[in-house]
């Protein structure tokens, strides 16, 4: 089984892009002719990706979505509702019958009927993308305006207008029953989400998914189906079956913009949805739906194309909270570095191997887990708000200069020279003014104003915005009395007998300074709450006193003891309004659908250019070509030697916001761009000594410690020699484990050469000139054989068709047999030759027969033994047709590189007739 | 069969579960009923004919129904039911620290008018204790119903919630006790 290795440079790039179509035309199931609405025709084809394929692909817009659903809200409104009943029964008249779990079944069917809705009217072209080179440029302008607004008639009205076209040109009833899309409830993760958990899919995984599609238990059933669960957290999965997938490749990410906004006002606005609403349809549209639902791509492919852009990464950095509870993330922070700091000390890490828990079965126990680490998460957010807001309320009375003046005040009037624990909090509160004022304190601080500027704050964000100048007007009218501190009282801080320390830093402040305030927490012992409260002043400075009962100095509630706690106070609510700025995306109320690259952490990394998916293919290729050269030059000389340089994969070791260029941020954005360690590219040098001295001697140097001695080393390159009675075929496998055979009647045998002490031995013997080049050729191919055998960072992707897969497992007595696997893992049906298998699926795709059976006869004598462009002709059968169709072919399976040559024809009159029909369609 | 049903849901369910007191001379009350297979919420005003002779209050019935009684559906309310509105978690967890009430004791026909006016001109939804909207307190111990008690004098009384023209919630700017009509101001 030889995996879809995608090259980069020149046509192979192109043969990239086929290759992506090719998975798209390869989901062109829905509608064929043959094709019954199977269970197994409802999804898309799998993708299997490993890390390098999966960075790739998170530039491409998905064609399966995962959509994470919770119906709390839903239920709550049963309750509440029923709540008001029962009140009202009390005078002895029944009540309405409402549950809470018909509320939540109901609102998972509207859920799954409204993007059903939107999406088929898409897909059937009755609704106008709202983004893109197609969309009205004046709808696009109105969208934008509205994009930062909470309302927007306008936009509404418009969009109405559009909807109401959408009807006359095809009524609900007439959207609803075309195949174009496939949408289930996930209530088990199977095999048919194997792709979240591997990355590349063995036989065994086939039978799994044939299981899975022709068993009883499909761990599926319809989005509007009518069981009544009891389930609050819902997986829907949303699968584009029929569209044009050229066209969808560029404009995918446009069709997913418009799915996020025709949705969002269909489920307030359309009577078609109220209606599929049953008897909630007047009570659910006050229900905030993207408050209740996250969009996520099923795999490594994008809703929304990812950027380095603070909000796009603060959704992505969701991601950690579908991992198992106590798993840390940067939400538990009080002062988190943010998302651009995250991605970078998170580093390297694998993919598509259940990182998220998807090996597990219960998909409604999986979306529970992460639903609710996700609202925990969101009311922190919110409460930080809350409380923010609160504070400034409440110290509304106190203005700067006052608790300034206060401040200084109380330093005089309770002798701070003398009195420990006020002058720690006084140097508590100088250390927190400064890290919040000073831009200079790079390592302690993070990034508060730009964050902060570039945060989509709530409703109340003017507000906010001036609390938020207050702290930062009070840290700085502190300054000029810290710094005379510092050269008095501050000064006399000695380990031996300390005036102050650091026992009243705030929590956020502990958070950064750990280790200095673990050492004084070791010496001095201070009760938390006591802490909380600040230095004990004799007299409370401020108290929270009941509306209800001013006179009553019993009741207070101690608000700030002293004037620096109010300070305390003042500046905790610019660190949470930093908080919730930086996690605004994520949590804060959303204008718009969010979604979030679940699976693939390469979305961020890619973007932000931390990794580069094409640096290993590109490295071996550059690699290559110096050595070739290297060889050629050094050919001539009296000892064999070379030089080379290799470049080292770029390390990020920051993200920094973006100040220039012509993608420099937009109002209201905050983009980053990686800033790299300055490291040198990697340099050997190396001689072989044997000719001059009679030695097997070699001297090699390297900038890289770490460099393997390379000694001519063409290790173990395992030959295998095959031969089908009519072409002679030897083909060079890539891991020395698997045979690769494409005749029918190959019989094989192999062998190891051990090409080191070879090739040594025979540059040993070689003098100057070609042979040298030879050897040194050889090095170099064997080096470049290494390298492609990078299983991580070389792109590679394998697809499976599930309803291919069960055709063959019902075709073949319920198993699926060794031969089929590898046409089966590239997304085609089971034939023993890949490009026969290739044609074949084209023939399907154009013509909407099935091919039956397909074969090849390629020509010259003998197949290349080392793989390379190939062509044939390829001969099928197909239902409807008694005769051969032929096609000529050209293909390279390792690079998975197929093109049907001309036209297919075919002798018998019935099947020139399918071939005419083909002909008509594809026009 | 079905509109038989239908009848007996409206009758069973339209009930006041925030009755006014017996000395008002007008009520008003929020029911969930369930009319043509729809489940809505409902707002009711009664007026009684006034013994003192006073028509202060019963000009509320005739600005807002031309009747003795009349009732209305609680109008859409765009992202009201849920936590995400911040009007909404401000009314029922901190309307005392959110709004002040001006009371007008003297000539509370003026608020009633008021009210009547403002609601004839705009929509608004009604919060009382058990309300459909409330998803931020868990029992009717809530710091909303204490919140109505102090505004009212009882825990028996209405919120008045203003929508914009985007059917969004603007602000509280009444508060509807069991025998006058209260503005609440930011």
């Amino acid at each position: 089984m030889n995996p879809n290795i995608q090259q980069r440079s020149g046509p192979a790039n192109l043969a990239l892009v086929c290759s992506l179509l090719f998975v798209g035309i390869s989901g062109f199931i829905g509608p064929k002719a043959f094709s019954q609405p199977t269970l197994s025709t409802q999804f898309r084809p799998l993708e299997f990706t490993n890390r390098a394929q999966c960075a790739i692909q998170s530039a491409s817009p998905t064609r399966s979505m995962l959509v994470v659903g919770d119906s709390f809200e839903a239920g709550r409104l049963a309750f509440n509702l029923k709540s008001a009943l029962t009140s009202a029964s009390g005078t002895g008249i029944s009540s309405l019958a409402i549950s809470e779990d018909d509320a939540m079944t109901a609102f998972r069917k509207s859920v799954g009927f409204t993007f059903k809705i939107v999406i088929q009217k898409l897909l059937e072209g009755d609704l106008p993308y709202v983004s893109g080179p197609t969309a009205d440029p004046a709808f696009q302008s109105l969208l934008k305006s509205c994009e930062r607004q909470t309302g927007c008639r306008q936009l509404e009205s418009k969009i109405e207008e559009l909807w109401l076209l959408s009807l006359r040109a095809s009524p609900p009833q007439a959207a609803g029953s075309a195949a174009r899309l496939g949408c289930h409830k996930v209530t088990k993760f199977s095999a048919l989400h194997g792709h979240l958990n591997k990355t590349r899919p063995q036989a065994s995984d086939l039978t799994e998914i044939a299981k899975v599609l022709t068993g009883a238990s499909h761990g599926v059933t319809a989005c509007d189906s009518n069981e009544i669960s009891p389930d609050r957290h819902f997986l829907l999965q949303l699968d584009l079956l029929a569209m044009n997938e050229t066209s969808f490749e560029s404009r995918g990410f446009d069709f997913w913009n418009s799915v996020k906004t025709y949705t969002a006002w269909a489920w307030r606005r359309s009577p078609e949805v109220h209606a599929a609403m049953g008897r909630f349809g007047k009570l659910f549209p006050s229900l905030t739906l993207e408050e209740q639902v996250l969009l996520v791509p099923n795999g490594c492919r994008s809703v929304t194309l990812p950027k380095c852009e603070l909000q796009r990464l603060s959704l992505d950095a969701v991601r950690e909270l579908a991992k198992p509870p106590g798993v840390v993330s940067g939400f538990e922070q009080n002062l988190p570095n943010g998302p651009q700091d995250d991605v970078i000390k998170r580093g390297v890490r694998s993919v598509n191997n259940g990182f998220l828990g998807t090996q597990a079965s219960d998909a409604a126990a999986w979306a529970k887990n992460f639903v609710t680490r996700f609202n925990e998460a969101r009311w922190v957010s919110r409460n930080k708000i809350q409380g923010a807001l609160r504070n400034a309320r409440l110290l509304e009375r106190i203005p700067g200069e006052t608790l300034l003046k206060d401040i200084s005040a109380d330093l005089k009037t309770f002798d701070a020279g003398k009195n420990h624990a006020l002058l720690s909090q006084m140097a508590a509160v100088c250390l927190e003014a400064r890290v919040l004022e000073d831009p200079g304190l790079k390592i302690l601080r993070p990034d508060f104003e730009n964050v902060i500027k570039a945060g989509l704050l709530p409703e109340s964000q003017n507000r906010l915005q001036e609390i938020a100048q207050s702290a930062l007007d009070l840290a700085r009218g502190l300054r000029p009395l810290c710094e005379s501190l510092e050269r008095s009282l501050f000064q006399t801080r000695r380990s031996d007998s300390k005036t102050f320390t650091w026992t009243y830093l705030s929590d956020w402040s502990r958070e950064r300074m750990g280790p200095l305030v673990s050492l004084d927490e070791s010496q001095v012992q201070v009760d938390s709450k006591e802490r909380a409260l600040g230095w004990p002043r004799p007299e409370n400075y401020l108290n929270l006193v009941s509306p209800k009962t001013t006179t009553d100095s019993s009741s207070a509630i101690i608000l700030c003891r002293s004037p620096l706690s109010c300070a305390q106070l003042i500046f905790k609510s610019y660190v949470d309004i930093y908080y919730v700025a930086t996690w605004s995306a994520a949590f804060q109320n959303a204008r718009k659908l969010k979604d979030t690259n679940l699976f693939n952490p390469y979305a961020e990394m890619t973007a932000c250019r931390i990794y580069d998916p094409w640096f290993a293919t590109e490295q071996a290729n550059a690699d290559l070509t110096q050595r070739l050269i290297v060889s050629a030059l050094s050919a001539p000389l009296p000892v064999p030697l070379f030089f080379e340089s290799t470049e080292r994969r770029p390390r990020a070791i920051s993200l920094q916001p973006k100040t220039s260029g012509p993608t420099a941020n937009q109002p209201g954005e905050l983009q980053f761009e990686a800033v790299y360690a300055g490291e040198d590219s990697k340099k050997t040098f190396f001689t072989d000594l044997g000719p001059l001295t009679g030695a097997p001697c070699a001297v090699q140097y390297s900038t890289d410690a770490g460099a393997p001695f390379q000694v001519y080393g063409v290790s173990g390159v395992t030959v295998n020699f095959c031969s089908d009675g009519k072409q002679g075929v030897a083909d060079a496998s890539d891991d020395g484990t698997t045979k690769q055979s494409t005749a029918k009647y190959s019989v094989c045998g192999g062998c190891t050469v051990n090409a080191t002490s070879a090739v040594s031995a025979a540059s040993y013997a070689a003098p100057p000139g070609p042979l040298r080049f030879l050897f040194g050729a050889m090095r170099a191919f064997g080096l470049y054989s290494d390298a492609t055998k990078d299983a991580v960072n070389r792109p590679i992707s394998y697809t499976v068709n599930p309803a291919y897969v069960v055709d063959t497992y019902r075709d073949n007595g319920a198993t699926i047999p060794s031969s089929c696997t590898n046409s089966l893992t590239k997304g085609y049906r089971c034939h023993s030759d890949i490009c026969a298998a290739h044609a074949a699926e084209v023939f399907e795709v154009r013509s909407g027969q099935k091919a039956i059976s397909s074969g090849i006869r390629y020509d010259g004598e003998e197949r290349s033994s080392v793989g390379g462009q190939q062509t044939g002709v390829v001969g099928l059968r197909a239902e409807g047709c008694d005769s051969e169709i032929l096609a000529r072919v050209r293909c390279d399976a390792a690079k998975g590189d197929f093109e049907v040559i001309g036209e297919f024809s075919a002798f018998s009159k019935q099947c020139t007739s399918v071939i005419q029909k083909m002909k008509s369609r594809t026009r | 069969m079905k509109l038989l049903i239908a009848f007996c849901g409206l009758i069973a369910a339209s009930i006041l579960f925030v009755p006014a007191p017996a000395q008002a001379n007008w009520s008003l009350s929020q029911s969930v009923v369930e009319r043509e297979d729809q489940i809505q919420i409902v707002n009711r005003l009664t007026c009684v004919p006034s013994k003192s002779g006073s028509t202060s209050v019963n000009s509320l019935c005739m600005t807002l129904c031309q009747a003795s009684t009349c009732e209305w559906n609680e109008p859409t309310c765009r992202d009201c039911l849920g936590t995400s509105s911040e009007v909404l978690r401000d009314i029922f967890t901190r309307l005392t620290a959110t709004y002040r009430t001006e009371f007008n004791t003297q000539n509370t026909s003026a608020d009633s008018d008021d009210f009547a006016t403002t609601l004839r001109s705009m929509p608004m939804i009604l919060l009382g204790p058990k309300s459909p909207y409330d998803f931020f307190n868990s029992s009717q111990d809530s710091e909303f119903g204490r919140s109505v008690e102090a505004s009212c004098g009882s825990k028996d009384g209405f919120v008045a919630v203003a929508l914009d023209e985007d059917s969004r919630p603007m602000a509280a700017v009444f508060a509807i006790c069991s025998s006058r009509i209260v503005r609440l101001l930011k």
